[in-house]
């Protein structure tokens, strides 16, 4: 009798950081950042050190890809943050629809990433040591996303409603550090500022409109 | 100055992530 009881207790679920899996997933995605920042920091260390060479100037249309990524990544945290808040209010429906625009958002993120990646290979080998790293990381983080979306999706058709209450938080912790290192490449790498992005943005919503 | 600002957040950013991470599971998890 009192065994049961006290494996009763030991079933109940723990949240947040009581939760070991999900202090696992927080304490892995804050080591990784630093082996990320030494990426980041070479890039802008080479931009400083080197201006002539290292600062290169990317062509309107590669330019054009950076921007389109950055909003695809506001978009796939705007849309994560909003599925997880439905799932905690038992929205499912919504939660999930939101996830897979999210998951859209994330495939086409990896399409652009890997057209600009080459982009920076064929302009030459200083943007090629500058960025590819930086880059690649970015690309292999919101792949992995796009498994976690799927993983998620596998775990509702299966009507695994358990294995969700951990799943979600977990995921949400990796799909949202992805947008925030993302920024923070956009902001620290990508030399274009902020009110250059904000005219671009206002020239592409113009072309929008005349169409 | 500037590399004094990249050492703080060198320092500063993984808590700052700690605390975020935190407030997102505090968003996402079913009562």
């Amino acid at each position: 009798m009192s065994m049961a009881v006290h494996a009763g207790e030991e079933h109940a679920p723990k949240k947040g950081i009581k939760d070991n899996g999900l202090l696992g997933v927080w304490l892995g995605l804050i080591s990784f950042t630093f082996t990320f920042a030494v990426f980041i920091v070479s890039n802008v260390y080479l931009r400083g050190w080197s201006p002539d060479v290292f600062n290169v100037t990317l062509p309107a249309d590669v330019q054009d890809l950076v921007n389109y990524n950055v909003l695809l990544l506001v978009a796939l945290g705007v849309l994560t943050l909003a599925g997880g808040i439905s799932y905690k209010k038992r929205k499912d429906g919504l939660a999930f629809g939101l996830l897979a625009l999210a998951m859209i958002a994330a495939i086409g993120y990896v399409v652009i990433d890997w057209s600009l990646i080459q982009s920076y290979r064929s302009l030459g080998p200083a943007a090629w040591t500058a960025y590819v790293i930086v880059q690649a990381i970015m690309e292999i983080l919101v792949l992995i996303c796009i498994v976690l979306y799927l993983r998620a999706f596998y775990f509702k058709m299966r009507n695994n409603e358990k294995a969700l209450n951990r799943f979600i938080p977990g995921a949400t912790a990796v799909w949202i550090y992805t947008v925030i290192m993302g920024l923070f490449v956009f902001i620290q790498c990508d030399l274009i500022e902020i009110g250059q992005f904000a005219e671009w943005c206002g020239i592409k919503l113009s072309q929008l409109g005349k169409l | 100055m500037g590399i004094i600002f990249y050492a703080l957040g060198y320092i500063v950013f993984p808590f700052i992530l700690f605390f975020i991470f935190m407030y997102l599971s505090r968003l996402t998890t079913r009562e």
